[in-house]
């Protein structure tokens, strides 16, 4: 049963109560689509701002989804508006057309947002012993031996412990799937 | 029905064989003689594949994690936010 809650009562407190929870992921999330430091801090700034001025018409339903659909709305806005200002600026070089002929369109970009909250979120649950092996193997591309040494475990230790905490992620992905289709 | 899938063998390889070397296949962390068979096999059975193309896209999404998230950044959204609120 999902409690709505009725934000009109109060919207300013109701807002940051909605809204600080959030933070960390929102952040996380616009690192990944944006994998930079500044432009994530922009970007969720710009996010909640447009929250803050749109939060008389919430619902009070699922406010992550709320928030992320605007992170995401936001963000298409702001790579449009980039496109749009090197496109009119007379020094735009060949390299910088190159690096939007990406076939990346926002359909995807839509798609990618939710999926890598999910993910974060589904790895926000894993161990420390999960996190430690996936940010070796996934993020700094250690091979499964270097891992087993940087970690002093044998390798079908980091084998198995890695390939279940994936597992992990996946089953949480499906299940987070299935709550934001109810 | 999983039975008999189970015991078909697309491209040469079993479901059940596919998928267990599913995640070593896709960090690069088995022998090619044996890589050539998953891929077979992956080119093969459009489960398998899907479930290949999940996993890949789990890699890709936790590989674009930031590596490290400060928290004077999280506090100071967290300002932002409450300032808001007062605005």
């Amino acid at each position: 049963m999902v409690t709505i809650m009725a934000p009109k009562t109060n919207s300013k407190s109701y807002f940051e109560t909605t809204v600080i929870p959030e933070i960390d992921l929102l952040y996380r999330t616009a690192w990944s689509l944006t994998r930079s430091e500044s432009e994530a801090q922009d970007l969720v700034q710009e996010t909640l701002l447009k929250a803050f001025k749109a939060i008389d018409r919430f619902d009070g339903r699922y406010p992550r989804a709320w928030l992320l659909t605007i992170l995401k709305n936001t963000n298409i806005n702001r790579a449009r508006k980039k496109k749009a200002d090197l496109l009119k600026d007379p020094d735009t070089t060949f390299a910088n057309s190159l690096e939007f002929s990406d076939p990346t369109t926002p359909e995807i970009l839509v798609i990618d947002t939710f999926f890598e909250a999910n993910v974060e979120t589904a790895y926000q649950k894993l161990s420390p012993d999960s996190k430690a092996i996936i940010d070796l193997v996934d993020l700094n591309g250690f091979s499964y031996q270097e891992a087993a040494d940087n970690l002093k475990i044998p390798v079908g230790t980091v084998m198995s412990r890695l390939h279940r905490a994936r597992k992990q992620v996946r089953q949480d992905l499906e299940l987070l799937d299935k709550e934001s289709d109810q | 029905m999983m039975m008999m899938r189970m015991m078909m063998r697309p491209g040469g390889m079993s479901c059940r064989k596919a998928l267990k070397l599913m995640q070593s296949y896709l960090d690069g962390e088995v022998e090619e003689k044996l890589a050539l068979k998953v891929a077979k096999h992956l080119n093969a059975c459009k489960d398998c594949d899907e479930e290949s193309l999940v996993y890949k896209k789990i890699k890709a999404s936790l590989a674009n994690r930031p590596p490290h998230v400060s928290q004077d950044i999280i506090d100071s959204l967290t300002d932002f936010t409450q300032n808001l609120s007062k605005s």
